[in-house]
């Protein structure tokens, strides 16, 4: 069946079927034809008449052609046309002739309801959320448009779909018999389970969705497999991990990525290495030459790796010396991984070293580093040739002790090269640097221009260490391992503060200073009033940050990244002190050169013990055993002192604190503090003014007032009104202040 | 009325609009434009090339009174020279 008729076409039907439903319309065209033939007329006005008549006929017996049934049901005439076809349509098509097929009007009203009632839903789910159409679905599942439409034809997504008749022929041709549009309810699809990557960065606060993306394309996000190639992921799965992978990504520095110097090492060499540092770690004594190493190690594990890496490098530059290398490779961190080819670290035995070695570790280093090189190369040679020695007096031969003989006095030739203590280093070798030692004004206004840094990330973060280390004395290298729980807390997680505001920390040993110097036992550390404040101001900012899902009052409290409470900072980097050194005018220029962020501690002591106490002179007496608790120090006592005379008194201990550390972190309170503490002479004492001036001052206050409002031009004034009033109102100002001076 | 010594002299003293600008007032190159009848851009290209000093460094250029003044006290003291 041809479903688009020519008006030649149909003529000859016409003309030509006598015998159809139709009969007596033909008989009337053919007539009316041969009538025109015969009077002369032009083609075209047969044809129009012919039509004409036909659709009189046609409405008489009720039936239309496709295209005019289409138009009457306002339905374009494809979608008519297939509707039509459809199976609960198609009794209403007459068969007219051998290529015509015409339409029951009385369908018109039934297909335009069935039509309209289908587009709509159509629409409905193709624009909802929470549907998708079979062809999006299709990719998500990994599978080809075929096989989903041969499964949703099975039944197995019954559960999940919603079908919508066509409406109009499928464009794809390979799916033509298809009857419905199918739409699949994502929740259920998914089950809440899948989701994108977009989706799901919506879902944390812990990583931002351009970082989750980065993460996807360094394939390190789980996929299920029969998800892939698709952006969709296990949602649970990728929120579980995420802290650990943030984690595991945030550690991977520069340094941990390329080689060190241990791996530059031939296997014995590490062997060795690896010998020494297993028996210092489990408080191996090496003692030999009068030399003994000490059992403790504070700080293992970074101790040990301090030694790991100083013994490597120094090898690696021996190495690099006999194989004729000069450049420091290792050390570079642009080519740390190309490795010389000429580097062969065979040609170095460790047993086998001389002096003329030496000299490829002085050329380019300080005396200073050397001298550093010898404290960890000393025990280490020591250690080899104490047990090579032990073999030596058990064996039998005399060669393997003229052996020992030999190679101890290489080595001893070799380390005699070093520096072994500082006094053999001339001054002018290693430059002192000049300490700063400020006052409380100073200490604020340094906080000023902290919290004024504009190149900072985190102003806050880096005012509060500055504040912390001042008031409390914590030691640079101990702030990235403080933690919040340190400090004694209250149910809200925020420092917990007594009667008359003091807070408390109890640093504990592990993380001080070589692992001796905790907060006093009983004592503890006093945190004064405005520090607990600013402590506190920075923690509601830290358990903004951090999310609800983790815990408040837990974690490092200068971490890397707020939302990661257990990654400690490698190493704070006090680039905001570099770059305040310009603004410290009050400094000498020695000083401002070497400013140095332990500045605040060095500060704090100074502050407690230059500090004379007006208040109770008794208290100046107690000032050194409190600055040292308060430091963390061993308190320094004479026999006496130690073993005759009791301990400060908690009470005495916080009024010398108080006298001295406990001030208002503002300019102006800082005055009348010191004033009233007596540290201070008033220089200008506030006065009363007289009442006459009180009415001049309100009039000036007015005056001023109206010309700040039209600094900058009215919208309802030209530029001449503007500079004539401001003018005005100026000489208004002038007779005011001359009456005054006048008066006065 | 006293004369005031030469070199007290107010050079502003024969612009009355000019000299009615306080130092604090902050223009517009649209204020300029209007109160001293030249063209905006031709204020535009004074701060441009740094002839007067302008309070932000790029666009929407703001210029204080006394920079103002200034700037047309130098100008016309160029004038002069050159005359």
């Amino acid at each position: 069946m041809t479903l688009n008729s020519t008006p030649h076409i149909l003529l000859h039907t016409l003309i030509t079927n006598h015998f159809n439903y139709c009969f007596s319309f033909c008989c009337i065209m053919c007539v009316l034809c041969l009538c025109m033939f015969l009077v002369g007329k032009d083609h075209n006005d047969y044809y129009t008449l012919v039509l004409e008549r036909r659709e009189q006929i046609m409405i008489k017996q009720q039936v239309l052609t496709r295209r005019q049934a289409a138009f009457r049901s306002e339905i374009f005439p494809n979608q008519f046309n297939y509707l039509i076809q459809q199976e609960p349509f198609s009794s209403y098509l007459i068969k007219d002739g051998e290529h015509e097929w015409l339409v029951n009007s009385e369908v018109i009203p039934i297909i335009k309801d069935y039509y309209t009632t289908h587009n709509h839903s159509f629409h409905y789910y193709n624009a909802h959320p929470d549907y998708l159409i079979a062809y999006q679905v299709a990719p998500i599942l990994n599978k080809t448009n075929m096989e989903l439409l041969s499964e949703i034809q099975k039944g197995t997504w019954d559960d999940m779909i919603v079908k919508v008749p066509r409406l109009a022929p499928p464009k794809v041709s390979y799916i033509a018999a298809e009857k419905f549009h199918y739409f699949f309810l994502k929740s259920e699809l998914f089950k809440n389970q899948y989701n994108t990557i977009e989706q799901i960065a919506l879902k944390t606060t812990l990583i931002s969705r351009t970082r989750l993306q980065e993460y996807r394309n360094l394939g390190l996000l789980p996929q299920p497999d029969h998800l892939k190639g698709t952006n969709l992921y296990n949602e649970k799965e990728i929120l579980e991990i995420l802290p650990k992978l943030k984690m595991e990504f945030k550690k991977q520095t520069p340094d941990s990525k390329n080689h060190n110097a241990f791996d530059l090492l031939s296997s014995e060499q590490q062997q060795l290495i690896t010998k020494y540092l297993k028996y210092r770690e489990n408080s191996g004594v090496t003692e030999y030459e009068g030399y003994r190493s000490s059992p403790s190690i504070a700080n293992k594990k970074k101790t040990l790796e301090t030694m790991k890496s100083k013994l490597s490098s120094t090898f690696i530059l021996i190495i690099s010396g006999r194989c004729g290398i000069e450049e420091d490779f290792h050390k570079n961190p642009l080519n740390r991984n190309k490795v010389p080819a000429a580097f062969n670290p065979e040609v170095f035995d460790v047993l086998n070293i001389s002096k003329d070695d030496y000299a490829f570790l002085a050329s380019n280093r300080a005396p200073m580093t050397l001298h550093q090189i010898y404290h960890k190369l000393r025990p280490f040679y020591y250690f080899l040739l104490e047990n090579f020695e032990e073999e030596a007096i058990e064996s039998d031969d005399l060669k393997d002790f003229r052996d020992f003989r030999r190679i101890a006095l290489r080595v001893k030739k070799f380390l005699q090269q070093f520096p072994h203590t500082i006094n053999e280093i001339n001054q002018s070798d290693y430059e002192q640097k000049t300490k700063s030692f400020l006052t409380r004004e100073q200490m604020i206004l340094i906080k000023q221009y902290i919290l004024e840094d504009v190149r900072t990330i985190d102003p806050i973060k880096n005012a509060t260490m500055w504040q912390v280390s001042c008031t409390i004395g914590v030691r640079p290298e101990e702030l990235p391992q403080l933690k919040i729980n340190h400090f004694k807390l209250n149910a809200e997680g925020f420092i917990d503060q007594d009667e008359n505001g003091w807070g408390n920390l109890m640093l504990p040993a592990p993380i001080s200073k070589k692992g001796n110097s905790p907060s006093h036992r009983d004592f503890h550390t006093p945190v004064p009033k405005s520090t607990v404040n600013q402590l506190n101001q920075y923690l509601t900012r830290l358990y903004k940050r951090q999310g609800e899902n983790n815990p408040r009052g837990q974690g490092y409290l200068f971490r890397p990244d707020y939302t990661l409470p257990n990654l400690q900072t490698k190493r704070i980097r006090f680039r905001f002190i570099e770059r305040l050194r310009k603004r410290l005018d009050f400094l000498e220029e020695n000083q401002r050169k070497d400013f140095i962020f332990k500045a605040s501690r060095h500060s704090l002591n100074n502050t407690i013990m230059r500090t004379f106490i007006t208040e109770d002179h008794s208290l100046n007496e107690a000032k050194r055993t409190a600055s040292d608790h308060q430091l963390r120090h061993k308190p320094t006592k004479t026999v006496g002192e130690e073993y005759y005379l009791d301990d400060i008194t908690k009470e005495q201990y916080y009024q010398v604190l108080d006298a001295t550390i406990n001030f208002p972190w503002d300019l102006e309170k800082l005055v009348l503090w010191e004033i009233e503490k007596g540290y201070r002479i008033s220089v200008n004492p506030i006065q009363k003014e007289p009442e006459e001036n009180v009415e001049f001052q309100q009039q000036l206050r007015r005056i001023e007032e109206q010309l700040d409002v039209i600094v900058e031009k009215p919208k309802h004034m030209t530029e001449l009104q503007w500079t004539k009033q401001r003018h005005m109102l100026l000489e208004q100002k002038n007779m005011i202040l001359s009456q005054k001076r006048g008066g006065g | 009325m006293s004369i005031p010594p030469a070199n007290q002299s107010n050079p502003l003293k024969n612009y009355p609009i000019i000299d009615e600008l306080d130092d604090d007032i902050i223009l517009t190159v649209k204020n300029i434009s209007k109160l001293i009848k030249v063209h905006e851009e031709t204020v535009r290209r004074w701060c441009r090339n740094g002839y007067v000093k302008t309070l932000s460094p790029f666009g929407a250029y703001k210029i204080r009174g006394i920079d103002f003044k200034n700037f047309v006290i130098q100008w016309y003291d160029i004038k002069d020279k050159h005359r």
